[in-house]
């Protein structure tokens, strides 16, 4: 992109990330990593020259701070998927507004997530339900999107808005490795 | 975890205020989590939602004993936090706004006025 004065710029870039990438206290107890931001994500982000937007947090906002662990089987029903819904409506009017601006948008959502999943999300194995007794090692990660991203998706799709390129940091999987993964988005971002 | 004016998160879109990244740093390395407020150029239609779900966190963190403050900027418009639309939203639950600490553009210049400015109010 030229400007008026002839200056090669560069493209805007935006990237809309998971709530908790930015703020570690909406994790599921015993699931948050870091005390509060997510330094090297959105460090990273933020130097590569990326706005940051953050998402909200469906699980949080409809479950709250001191909720269970749950699976994307136990979220995926219908009172939770329009909740989500109602989060997409206006997450995709800000995501609208950038795209018609001509920032490059990009989605970071948190791989291995029941509703942020963008790669992978979690199920169990036993499928979880009734009382709860859940273990650590039955919480199983497999592709495919969370509830979250499933609903944003669609409001998008339905606005006939693409999705953006995205990815996911998978600190929801029990052998995530934070410099791994920095090192996997930044690929990402140079892709 | 402390609310944020974008401004914060995002100087670089605020060309009349210094590009700053002091705050966001001083938040990040105080350990403190973030909840974003909507920028400037929000879409109207969007803000009821992004308000309302700021005002459901506020709420519920503080029901479970979570500190949460929030940090506005004094040289914009509702202190770029909506502050009015928030305080309003709040108010009709009967929830009071959370301890708030309005910056101007000296408090952010360097990462000294700003370390002093939040040093006590970050605690």
């Amino acid at each position: 992109m030229k400007s008026a004065g002839g200056k090669r710029r560069s493209r805007r870039k935006v990237a809309f990330v998971a709530h908790c990438l930015v703020n570690q206290n909406a994790k599921v107890a015993e699931f948050a990593r870091l005390p509060g931001v997510v330094s090297p994500v959105i460090d990273l982000l933020k130097s590569s020259g990326y706005v940051i937007e953050q998402l909200p947090c469906p699980e949080l906002l409809f479950n709250g701070a001191t909720r269970w662990w749950t699976t994307k089987d136990i979220y995926d029903n219908p009172g939770y998927r329009r909740h989500c819904r109602s989060l997409a409506k206006f997450s995709a009017d800000v995501i609208e507004r950038y795209q018609r601006d001509g920032y490059e948008v990009i989605l970071i959502g948190l791989d291995g997530s029941p509703s942020s999943g963008v790669r992978f999300t979690g199920t169990s194995e036993p499928i979880w339900g009734g009382r709860p007794d859940a273990r650590i090692d039955e919480y199983k990660i497999v592709p495919g999107r969370g509830i979250w991203i499933d609903e944003l998706a669609k409001e998008l799709d339905e606005r006939g808005i693409p999705f953006p390129k995205a990815s996911g940091v998978p600190m929801d999987s029990p052998d995530f490795d934070m410099d791994r993964s920095v090192a996997e988005l930044a690929s990402f971002l140079s892709d | 975890m402390v609310i944020i004016a974008d401004y914060f998160l995002n100087p670089q879109q605020y060309e009349r205020l210094p590009n700053s990244p002091h705050v966001y740093e001083c938040v990040r390395d105080s350990g403190y989590g973030i909840i974003k407020m909507p920028p400037l150029a929000m879409p109207k239609v969007a803000l009821t939602g992004w308000i309302s779900s700021v005002a459901d966190q506020i709420q519920e963190y503080g029901n479970r004993g979570f500190t949460v403050l929030l940090v506005g900027m004094n040289s914009l418009p509702g202190k770029g936090v909506w502050a009015s639309q928030l305080k309003k939203e709040l108010s009709a639950r009967g929830v009071e706004m959370p301890a708030t600490k309005n910056l101007s553009p000296s408090d952010v210049a360097s990462r000294d006025s700003t370390k002093k400015s939040l040093g006590g109010f970050l605690r």
